[in-house]
């Protein structure tokens, strides 16, 4: 025998036991009566459900955020972790709401009335998907800072090391590219800093390793103005190394490099970067030509293949003097050996939105070759080719609506219209 | 006879109507949510990889366990995925058994302790990964080679299908941008540093993959992610740890690369400057979250409910409009209590 629970009576606001009223329900409406208690009966069933583990799941424990006796929130006093346990204790059959509501913060926080919240990531992502799916995966707009996107990937990041609890001076190395192509020499650089002013160092060298750390050559760093180093007495020490011929990996290999300085108090400073070393199994032979497909402006670059394998082809297309960016654009293939065309497609909408005429300016464009890990980068190409003089009416604005952004956003508005 | 037969079946049909509208009901209030699948970070030996229970405990702290709290004591449905942290972010052993994982998730196929996604793709389900640590630059992989005209596409497994099942990514501290902790570790400077010996040990394949110099970096070798990847962090120095890193840390993982910056991977950032939206590792898919007052350790696994603070291009808002940077946003709350308020 189940118990009824109390319902609410309208029209006093109070409570009374449900069968109090069933004496006054006239008997032809009995059937409806039993299904709204099967729907009552069974909807609580449903939240009693769903607040519990699903089948295979561990079992409940005290709902989230609630304080543990004897252990109070890291950092946070024990009514503002009660607080927050309360308004993050789940309510599963609650509907989602557009901004996910958050607790009130302490005192000290924003002090703005009602408290911060954060902002409901699923719409925020719906919005964003549709926005991108205005263009192509291989042919996107630069970000909104016009940060070219093949530059950024090549660029180099220090690496530093410094003393006992931070003391300087650090020791800051770093190669002169990501990549190295064979047989070119490869360049490393090392300082000591303070305060980011480079400080003379009593010695400075280093010792190249394979990626799985096993010695190949002592470096000695240089600040004498030769053997690759630009400037004599800078405090940028410089090492060259000859890989020499038989140094070129099968495809690519990533070394190590660890210096080791010792400051002017004779105090030793240790750090490591690394660089690929690439042997690409095809090249660019500078041979371009472009034209107008589907509204996309399409440029053919011509490639030599010297193996078999997979291929990326990447370039920025800009205006013709090279100062305003319009976008990239992507391709990557199987090739077979010999003399082939990749061809690179620009979305005809970024143009149109650029509103910049041609000639255009394929400003960098960065061949590898994707056949394993690591992949090996050829030299960048800069300025490669100039195009016919198009207008940017002659593309299309058209966007490209793709299917699976879309598709990512209706699923995630589904979810937060709830059932 | 007839009439009470009539009556008999008439309240049947009610009944059964009944039934069949609560069961509706219940089962698209719990389904309105997506599937969390939970990616864990860098590991010192293979034990997530060959034990699925590791993996699970990966998230746990004591009585503290992020997945209960993140899942809304689990009344939200979920899967635990497990993958060799050893190897490098791109291995068949990282990066390919997450995409396989995923995508069994996807399926409705258990995880390793029978856990399943309350609906399927193709039953209409979403899914949201929740990663720590090394799972940012997994996902930056797969997400970032997913289509045919990118580097690496489908390098290892399907990341094709990843890319088009996935909503979105949350990561939690995680390494997109390499980490100084293993910067020193393999430039034998860890002595100075005392990094929590759990995360980062030795130089091996994983931690030399997860250097900060930019030939191992993911972004050299991925391109902007197909799904969206909101980032999370800590800013609670480690004693020792922290004064390896530059500016604001978790101990293990600077905030230029907690928050996928773009530029020197190295840079000191804290929460009032670190790198906005318009200024991350690729020109889309990768979106501020906030930092909160935890370590490396703390992000993953529920211990420390503590301060939260907005970081340039976060998504708290005060009165309608972005909190400012290093704005206190919650005085207690954990990651894993963050992740649960975001859906």
């Amino acid at each position: 025998m189940v118990a009824r629970p109390p319902v609410a009576d309208p029209r006093t606001g109070g409570r009374r036991a449900a069968g109090a009223s069933r004496s006054l329900m006239p008997r032809d409406r009995r059937p409806a009566a039993v299904a709204g208690l099967v729907v009552l009966l069974f909807v609580l069933f449903g939240l009693w459900r769903v607040s519990r583990p699903m089948p295979g799941t561990e079992p409940a424990a005290p709902p989230a955020g609630t304080p543990r006796p004897g252990h109070a929130a890291v950092g946070g006093d024990d009514a503002a972790a009660a607080r927050l346990a309360s308004a993050v204790t789940p309510t599963p059959a609650a509907p989602i709401t557009p901004a996910a509501t958050s607790p009130r913060s302490g005192a000290d926080s924003a002090g703005v009335t009602g408290g911060p919240q954060a902002v409901a990531l699923g719409r925020q992502a719906a919005e964003d998907y549709r926005r991108r799916s205005h263009y192509p995966p291989w042919s996107r707009p630069f970000n909104e800072e016009g940060e070219d996107p093949i530059l950024r990937d090549r660029m180099v990041s220090p690496v530093t090391g410094a003393g006992p609890d931070g003391a300087d001076p650090t020791l800051v190395v770093f190669p002169q590219l990501t990549s190295f192509e064979v047989p070119d020499p490869v360049l490393l650089y090392a300082y000591l800093s303070v305060n980011d002013t480079r400080v003379p160092a009593a010695a400075m060298a280093g010792t190249l390793l394979t990626g799985d750390l096993q010695p190949l050559a002592e470096l000695h760093y240089r600040d004498d103005g030769s053997g690759g180093d630009q400037v004599a007495g800078d405090f940028l020490y410089t090492a060259r190394y000859e890989p020499g011929p038989d140094f070129a990996p099968e495809l690519s290999e990533s070394f190590l490099v660890r210096v080791t300085a010792e400051t002017t108090a004779g105090e030793p400073r240790t750090a490591a970067t690394s660089f690929l070393y690439s042997n690409p199994h095809a090249r660019l032979t500078g041979n371009y030509r472009d034209s107008i497909v589907d509204g996309n402006l399409v440029v053919d670059a011509e490639v030599e293949v010297f193996q078999a394998g997979r291929f990326h082809l990447e370039a920025t297309l800009y205006d013709q003097a090279g100062q305003r960016g319009i976008g990239e654009g992507q391709t990557a293939g199987q090739l077979s050996p010999g003399r082939q065309w990749m061809r690179l497609a620009f979305f005809g909408r970024l143009i149109t939105e650029s509103g910049i005429d041609g000639p255009y300016l394929l400003r960098f464009v960065a061949l590898s070759t994707t056949t394993a890990m690591p992949n090996a980068m050829n030299r960048l190409e800069e300025n490669a080719h100039v195009t016919g003089a198009y207008r940017a009416a002659q593309f299309s604005s058209a966007p490209f609506e793709d299917p699976d952004l879309l598709d990512a956003a209706d699923r995630l508005e589904r979810d937060l219209a709830g059932p | 006879m007839m009439q009470r037969i009539g009556r008999r079946g008439s309240r049947r049909s009610a009944i059964i109507a009944a039934i069949a509208l609560a069961a509706l009901a219940v089962g698209s209030s719990a389904s309105a949510q997506p599937c969390l699948i939970f990616v864990h970070g860098k590991q010192t030996d293979t034990n997530t990889f060959t034990n699925w229970t590791a993996a699970r405990n990966y998230w746990k702290n004591g009585s503290r366990d992020f997945v209960q709290t993140a899942t809304k004591n689990f009344a939200t449905s979920y899967y635990v995925v497990g993958y060799n942290g050893t190897n490098a972010y791109w291995d068949s052993g990282a990066a390919g058994e997450v995409a396989n994982e995923i995508v069994n998730a996807t399926n409705g196929g258990p995880d390793g302790g029978g856990n399943r996604c309350a609906r399927t793709f193709a039953q209409g389900g979403s899914f949201w990964v929740i990663g720590h640590s090394m799972a940012g630059p997994i996902m930056d992989f797969i997400l970032g080679n997913n289509d045919p005209s990118d580097p690496n596409f489908n390098f290892n497994g399907p990341y094709d299908v990843v890319a088009q099942r996935l909503s979105l990514v949350i990561t939690l501290g995680g390494a997109h941008r390499g980490s100084q902790g293993a910067d020193a570790v393999c430039g034998n400077n860890n002595i100075f540093c005392n990094f929590i010996a759990f995360f980062i040990q030795s130089c091996d394949t994983a931690t030399y993959w997860l250097r900060s110099a930019d030939d191992v970096q993911v972004r050299t070798y991925a391109n902007a992610p197909a799904r969206n990847i909101y980032l999370t962090g800590g800013y609670e120095a480690i004693f020792g740890a922290s004064v390896c890193l530059s500016g604001e840390d978790d101990g293990i993982v600077q905030h230029a690369s907690q928050y996928a910056c773009n530029g020197n991977a190295t840079t000191g950032y804290d929460n009032s400057n670190v790198c906005n939206n318009s200024n991350k590792q690729e020109s889309s898919g990768f979106i501020s979250l906030d930092s909160a007052h935890e370590n490396h350790s703390d992000e993953r696994d529920d211990s420390d409910r503590d301060t939260r603070r907005q970081i340039p291009g976060g998504i708290w808002m005060c009165g309608g409009a972005p909190c400012a940077p290093n704005t206190q946003v919650q005085s207690a709350m954990s990651t894993a209590q963050f992740v649960a308020i975001l859906y």
